[in-house]
């Protein structure tokens, strides 16, 4: 096939070439040739190599939000909705490390917008993890900003660990995440619960 | 810490009779500033050479002389403010005698320095992210120094003492964090309700809840006795 690869192709290809060689170097000759079209094609369908990778990040965010907020809503009580959110987050990942590294590494200096994409699906996080301020003892007592910190940390054991993805276990780094998430609503003692609970078996 | 001078002046044109290793220091200067001015402004993506050297009036020779790229020129101006700003994190640190003092004196220092120069603070915690991996590897050991005084925190507490080994680098990210979002958005006006937060997050796996809230009142008085 030379030509009219469809547009989901491409979105895989840019996905999958920038996780080899990293998207700087992308042209879209080769995006084009991995997607079995043509740069013709290519350029009939995106004005340029960003947009797209704007797509590309653009779809991954929209199906992996769709996941974690179908995991969130599987639980009527928080933090049980908020640990079922947090296993579906590191499955999709363990299952599509490409496509996580393409969101939070490759497009992290990608563009403003791309930038505005990632910081959408963290908002959405944000407000997964300050539904605890409904059930906490004292909500008055939970900083503004205490969300915010949360998601701050999670992403920073997340963008250090994006690259070695594959080695290691993310599923096992799940009760520590809510300790972090869970200390500032509900206390030190339903904190240091979530360390003792498993992972779901199914 | 050392304060730049914002202004700094040309060499002489011509036949100046300086040394020069002191015109390099002179041109090296003035590119930090040009750099630093231009990237908060318009980004690191939407700066170029060119406009770094018309900025600093340097010559694309002096400029290609000191640096290998844009790159090499931006990691430059980044390691220079992180080390400036490590020394004067170093220096609050010393003033305070207990640990939980010490992290929230750094805290405030930080963010006192995000404050009175956001340019720099936008270079050294948001354009880093933005510059490619080598800019992103050097911002990465720049949060990680602070991570030994963190951990000094698990000898107060046994319970602190048997969490992960990334706790320290959570916390600190999710600090890092909260700083990035407001410099984005431009709403970093003062470092008060931040340090408030930073603080209880940095301290209270160590301390506990009453602890650390006692600690923050103690000292968000204390600065507002000072302000």
């Amino acid at each position: 096939m030379t030509d009219g690869a469809a547009r989901a192709d491409y979105m895989d290809a840019i996905v999958d070439l920038a996780d080899e060689r990293g998207y700087e170097a992308l042209t879209v000759e080769e995006i084009a040739l991995r997607a079995g079209g043509s740069a013709a094609d290519f350029e009939s369908t995106f004005d340029s190599k960003q947009a797209c990778a704007i797509a590309a990040l653009e779809e991954i965010s929209a199906i992996h939000l769709a996941v974690v907020r179908e995991a969130f809503a599987s639980e009527e009580r928080w933090p049980d909705s908020l640990r079922a959110a947090a296993y579906a987050h590191v499955a999709w990942i363990r299952e599509h490390p490409r496509k996580m590294r393409f969101g939070m590494l490759e497009m992290l200096w990608a563009s403003e917008l791309t930038s505005a994409i990632r910081d959408g699906l963290i908002g959405e996080y944000i407000a997964m993890i300050d539904a605890g301020r409904a059930v906490a003892a004292n909500p008055e007592s939970v900083l503004p900003l205490t969300a915010e910190g949360v998601i701050g940390a999670i992403a920073q054991v997340m963008a250090r660990n994006g690259a070695r993805v594959e080695e290691i276990d993310l599923v096992a780094a799940v009760p520590e995440m809510m300790y972090l998430a869970v200390r500032p609503y509900l206390g030190e003692e339903a904190a240091r619960r979530e360390l003792t609970i498993p992972p779901p078996t199914d | 810490m050392k304060k730049i001078p914002h202004e700094v002046p040309l060499v002489p044109l011509g036949r100046h009779g300086l040394a020069p290793d002191v015109v390099a220091a002179h041109q090296r200067e003035r590119l930090f500033e040009a750099t630093v001015d231009l990237v908060a402004k318009r980004g690191y993506r939407n700066t170029s050479i060119d406009q770094i050297v018309k900025a600093a009036r340097v010559g694309y020779v002096a400029f290609y002389n000191l640096f290998e790229g844009k790159e090499d020129c931006f990691l430059a101006a980044f390691d220079r403010i992180a080390e400036e700003t490590a020394e004067a994190l170093a220096q609050a640190v010393a003033e305070e005698e207990e640990w939980p003092r010490q992290v929230a004196a750094a805290l405030g220092c930080l963010l006192d320095l995000a404050v009175a120069e956001p340019k720099r603070a936008r270079i050294a915690l948001v354009e880093v992210q933005a510059a490619g991996p080598a800019a992103y590897a050097r911002y990465e050991e720049a949060v990680d120094r602070a991570v030994p005084k963190l951990r000094e925190g698990r000898a107060l507490s046994d319970a602190a003492a048997a969490l992960s080994d990334t706790l320290e680098e959570a916390l600190l990210g999710g600090i890092v964090w909260m700083i990035h979002q407001r410099l984005v958005k431009g709403e970093l006006g003062e470092a008060e309700p931040l340090l408030e937060q930073s603080i209880q997050i940095a301290l209270s796996p160590y301390l506990g809840d009453e602890e650390t809230r006692r600690v923050v009142d103690a000292i968000m008085r204390e600065r507002s006795g000072r302000a």
